[in-house]
């Protein structure tokens, strides 16, 4: 339904998205996963057509978005950041208004914006102004209006962002059920979120692609991954003494007050018990094991550990940080910590 | 570019430009009813029309008291004989549309707008037909004054015609300015001030043609002479060359701010 190939998108003086290539099937719902600043919003404007790639091509449903733009805009419904509005309009008016833009027959309109309110759960403020709504009905204006014109397509940038947990919970299931008869790509820096409503995702960092897949495979690729985390008190510590514990193993350590140290050891795949490896190895040592924890790797852990690594090779590239400029600090407040420790 | 989606097919060319027209339309309403739901609007009308009747009244005293020497009837002079006339031209269309596009850049509703299927065309084009009707609609209530010396005595309505066009023709290219500024920056108080300057220099520059600068100049000074226009549009004369020349500069003007939006979305 959407091909992405190797775009580019550079503004003066920065690279906000560099070689980007990813497909998305009809009728799966893409999750785009990046931290803020990655250059999914730009992506996201790139294939709606508002921002021409400064290289390669975008082909939505057929049509490329820079030479057949008008095609391509009717097949999409798109949720900005922002959820830019026009404040002094009522609710019903601008969906009326919407609609009509997007090409809905003039006999549709009211059926087709019923429709639309009724989706959204937006009926109790059909007649306020939009400028006075809150901004978790606002979000929800922005998604009646995304679907109002019924498009094949739905592209929501970060759609849950601002919202509180209950009205995160009824927008993801409004967007799980948008799914079931659409092609959906939504972008977050949220990851459980992308794991709980997305069929395939796309990690992206500092405007490169840095991995790919259903989120059960990218799981799967780092369920092997177990490691502990001990606290050991020890004279002569030494933490190389870990290094053999499951075949090989990374080893992390710091020291915490005099004697006592923090051991973090993170194992291959096929790795077993490491814990109880790590325990021998102390007995053996005759350390004084304080603490002792297994670890499983998460989603999230692989998330930061890949954009970290991402991160820190591109530091040594360039030393210029190439952030966007519209991101606010203010959307660091993770709204779901999402910790999955066991 | 427009018709590019449409014309795949000879049949879907004429519905490709009923549509582009429909969405033209749907536009244009919606600027013309946001603009009338503005404080500004209103605050415009109200000063427009107690600049209007304040200076009218002038004109109907210095016509009474033809002892001053002055003999011209006061519906000539109303359509830009005096200097008033064009402090209202020019404060006012500026004042109407800084907000026109700026105010899209600022609240990013103009993202909104562009990923719908609309072209840079059909905004730019919509913004100015709303702006330019709300323009006139300032004018509206001036009639009563003809009307008015109508009600006393006998008047032509011949030059009464041709000075509205007059005041059309300029203010349209007026307003274009402005929706050319407001193009440019998300600061509306920018974009006033600079259309402000751009209308300014248009009046200073045109007004030179009385001034005899350079025998070579001066027909170029007068072929950009509000005043000297307004003085024929006044008198009852329309000159196709005065309606050619606002007619396509109105059109340049409005081809360039199609460009610097389409320029513009390119880099933000």
């Amino acid at each position: 339904m959407i091909q992405v190939q190797h775009i580019t998108k550079a503004f003066a003086g920065h690279t906000a998205v560099s070689d980007v290539s990813f497909d998305v099937e009809a009728g799966e719902i893409l999750g785009f996963l990046g931290p803020n600043g990655a250059g999914k919003t730009t992506t996201m404007r790139v294939v709606t057509g508002f921002l021409p790639p400064t290289h390669g091509t975008v082909v939505v449903g057929g049509y490329d978005v820079v030479t057949a733009p008008l095609a391509v805009k009717s097949l999409i419904g798109y949720l900005p950041e922002h959820v830019p509005l026009h404040p002094e309009m009522r609710v019903s008016e601008y969906l009326s208004f919407r609609a009509a833009l997007k090409g809905v027959a003039r006999a549709k309109v009211g059926r087709a914006v019923e429709r639309a309110i009724e989706e959204c759960i937006i009926g109790d403020v059909r007649g306020r102004v939009i400028g006075q709504l809150s901004k978790g009905y606002r979000q929800r204006v922005g998604l009646a209006d995304a679907l109002v014109s019924d498009p094949p397509i739905l592209i929501l940038d970060e759609p849950t962002i601002g919202l509180d947990p209950t009205q995160i919970r009824e927008v993801r299931k409004l967007i799980k059920e948008l799914g079931r008869k659409r092609t959906v790509v939504l972008s977050s820096h949220i990851l459980p979120e992308v794991e709980a409503v997305c069929d395939r995702v796309v990690i992206i960092s500092r405007g490169r692609l840095v991995g790919e897949g259903t989120p059960e495979e990218l799981k799967r690729q780092l369920e092997g991954k177990v490691g502990a985390q001990a606290e050991v008190r020890a004279a002569d510590f030494d933490p190389a003494a870990f290094e053999s514990v499951a075949g090989g193993c990374s080893v992390e350590s710091e020291a915490l007050e005099d004697d006592v140290h923090r051991v973090v050891i993170t194992a291959g795949e096929e790795a077993g018990a490491v814990e109880e490896e790590v325990f021998l190895v102390c007995v053996e040592r005759g350390w004084v094991l304080r603490e002792l924890k297994k670890t499983h790797v998460s989603l999230e852990d692989i998330f930061v550990e890949i954009v970290a690594r991402e991160d820190h090779a591109d530091r040594e590239a360039d030393e210029e940080p190439d952030e966007e400029p519209d991101k606010e600090a203010d959307k660091e407040a993770d709204e779901e910590p999402g910790e999955e420790e066991s | 570019m427009s018709a590019r989606a449409g014309s795949r097919t000879m049949s879907g060319a004429g519905e490709a430009v009923l549509r582009w027209l429909r969405t033209l339309w749907v536009l244009f309403v919606r600027e013309l009813r946001s603009i009338f739901l503005t404080v500004l609007a209103y605050a415009v009308l109200c000063l427009s029309l107690f600049a209007n009747g304040g200076v009218f009244l002038i004109y109907v005293f210095v016509f009474s008291e033809s002892h001053q020497g002055i003999n011209m009837p006061p519906m000539e002079m109303f359509f830009g004989q005096t200097i008033f006339f064009y402090i209202i031209m020019l404060v006012g269309p500026p004042l109407i549309t800084m907000r026109s596009i700026a105010a899209e850049w600022k609240s990013g509703t103009i993202e909104a707008v562009l990923t719908a299927p609309v072209t840079e065309a059909q905004l730019v084009l919509s913004k100015f037909m709303a702006y330019w009707c709300f323009f006139f609609a300032l004018w509206v209530p001036t009639v009563s004054y003809p009307l008015l010396l109508e009600w006393y005595g006998n008047l032509d309505w011949g030059p009464v015609a041709s000075g509205y066009l007059g005041i059309l023709l300029l203010g349209g290219l007026l307003v274009s300015l402005g929706i050319f500024t407001s193009a440019l920056t998300k600061h509306q108080l920018l974009a006033g001030l600079l259309s402000f300057s751009l209308g300014f220099v248009l009046f200073v520059v045109g007004i030179l043609a009385y001034l005899n600068v350079s025998a070579k100049a001066t027909p170029f000074f007068e072929f950009i002479n509000m005043w000297g226009h307004m003085e024929e549009f006044a008198q009852g004369t329309v000159d196709t060359r005065r309606v050619v020349f606002y007619l396509s500069s109105i059109a340049t003007v409005l081809f360039v701010t199609i460009k610097a939006v389409q320029l513009k979305r390119v880099g933000q």
